[in-house]
């Protein structure tokens, strides 16, 4: 490109400014949705925001016995755990082991989530030899922090 | 298709260029995964609020429009913001960091946060992207010598960034969170994303030379060219991948492939990059 129509284009591009009436349309448009866009996840943080305020995690954890996985002499058993409350929840700490432990089945094992949001939920799988068929099997939320 | 709606898609995917480019490190930050999980929503709108605000000095000052019918910016800090979020929404839906099923809140909260940096992005895409007609590629290269020098600089824009974000361990967290949906997702949003970047920003010599030149074969020649530098990036991410041994050799070739379609997404939007930067 010469030098002159570079500098033509380079102050063409420096105003910026049309007036072409179809362009105008399609930058409304554009705005339009955009600015929508914007103004729904405003709205949906104002709404958490008025509903939850001062609000606690509360934390739960559910075992999914029904969905085992036998693997040879392990039980591969989900475990759901779900924040129901309106406010964060890190560093969730929770137990699973029978519940009625014995000396056949005493096994515990221990396992840590690292965050989880309000209305969130996580599953996660402990791999046990204790059959949750034959024992029923338990999962205790131990602790978690928030803020 | 008319020069205004063009002219506007192409300010619209430089914009999300920009944004991508400036954004994607975040959006593989599993610490600002974390915070969007736990800011309480009125520091989340209150980001959105400053993104608008330290977007507008950007966008009068750079901005990624080239011409507009508006006498202000304020137009460009709206699209810059919203152009963050849908990016945000759109990778962390494809990386399986976000789900339809999960609360509005958590899913508002998530994007507000990465929504910052990736309108800061878009709103100094301007000078990130270099004009077309001001570039002289091909003036005195045959058609390998432009091949090779398309090719080198997509390269060296993927390596740039792969290298970056390859000792990370979100890669291979990512990765090991995807299902096969989910890797058919990336896979083409990465495709998408690069061509629109490239050959739909408005700042490709092609489009200023497409004279003499039928739909058809410009269509072909860009499709392949996109295709082969996302196989390039897609390389250049196994490559890093193994040299900071961050998989063995010896994975089985779905984990192999999986972590570098993960790494391949920034590899190639840095590729699209250096194919207009360099």
């Amino acid at each position: 490109m010469s030098q002159g129509a570079s500098q033509g284009k380079e102050s063409e591009d420096q105003s910026r400014h049309t007036s072409d009436p179809h362009r105008a349309r399609v930058e409304w448009a554009t705005l339009l949705v955009s600015g929508a866009l914007l103004l729904t996840v405003a709205a949906i943080l104002t709404a958490a925001q008025l509903t939850g305020g001062g609000a606690a995690p509360l934390v739960e954890a559910r075992v999914q016995p029904d969905q085992t996985r036998r693997d040879g002499d392990t039980f591969h058993v989900p475990v759901n755990v779900r924040n129901r409350g309106r406010a964060g929840a890190r560093d969730v700490q929770l137990r699973v082991a029978p519940s009625s432990p014995t000396a056949a089945s005493d096994e515990s094992v221990d396992l840590t989530l690292d965050v989880l949001p309000p209305g969130a939920s996580e599953t996660a799988v402990v791999v046990l030899r204790t059959d949750p068929a034959r024992v029923p099997v338990e999962a205790r939320i131990i602790s978690y922090l928030t803020d | 298709m008319p020069r205004y709606l063009a002219d506007e898609l192409h300010d619209l995917t430089r914009a999300l260029g920009g944004a991508l480019l400036f954004g994607i490190p975040l959006l593989l930050t599993m610490e600002v995964w974390w915070l969007g999980g736990q800011l309480p929503p009125w520091q989340c709108l209150g980001l959105l609020a400053i993104a608008l605000v330290v977007t507008f000095p950007l966008v009068r000052s750079i901005g990624f429009k080239r011409r507009t019918t508006f006498r202000s910016h304020a137009d460009q800090a709206v699209h810059a913001v919203a152009i963050g979020i849908v990016a945000a929404l759109a990778v962390l839906l494809v990386l399986n960091r976000l789900s339809p099923d999960d609360p509005p809140a958590v899913i508002a909260s998530l994007v507000a946060v990465q929504a910052l940096p990736l309108s800061l992005g878009a709103a100094v895409a301007n000078a990130v992207f270099k004009r077309g007609e001001d570039r002289h590629e091909g003036d005195r290269e045959g058609p390998i010598g432009t091949l090779v020098h398309k090719l080198g600089a997509g390269a060296i824009g993927a390596a740039f960034i792969a290298f970056s974000a390859a000792p990370t361990e979100e890669i291979a967290q990512i990765a090991a969170a995807l299902t096969y949906r989910h890797q058919l997702a990336l896979f083409a949003l990465t495709l998408v994303v690069v061509h629109a970047i490239v050959f739909h920003s408005g700042y490709h010599p092609d489009q200023a030379s497409q004279a003499g030149r039928s739909s058809e074969q410009s269509v072909l020649s860009h499709l392949a060219e996109t295709s082969v530098s996302y196989a390039v990036a897609l390389g250049l991410a196994l490559l890093a991948l193994l040299l900071y041994n961050r998989t063995g050799a010896h994975a089985p070739l779905p984990a192999l492939l999986t972590q570098a379609l993960v790494l391949g997404l920034p590899a190639a939007i840095g590729g699209a990059a250096g194919r207009l930067v360099l």
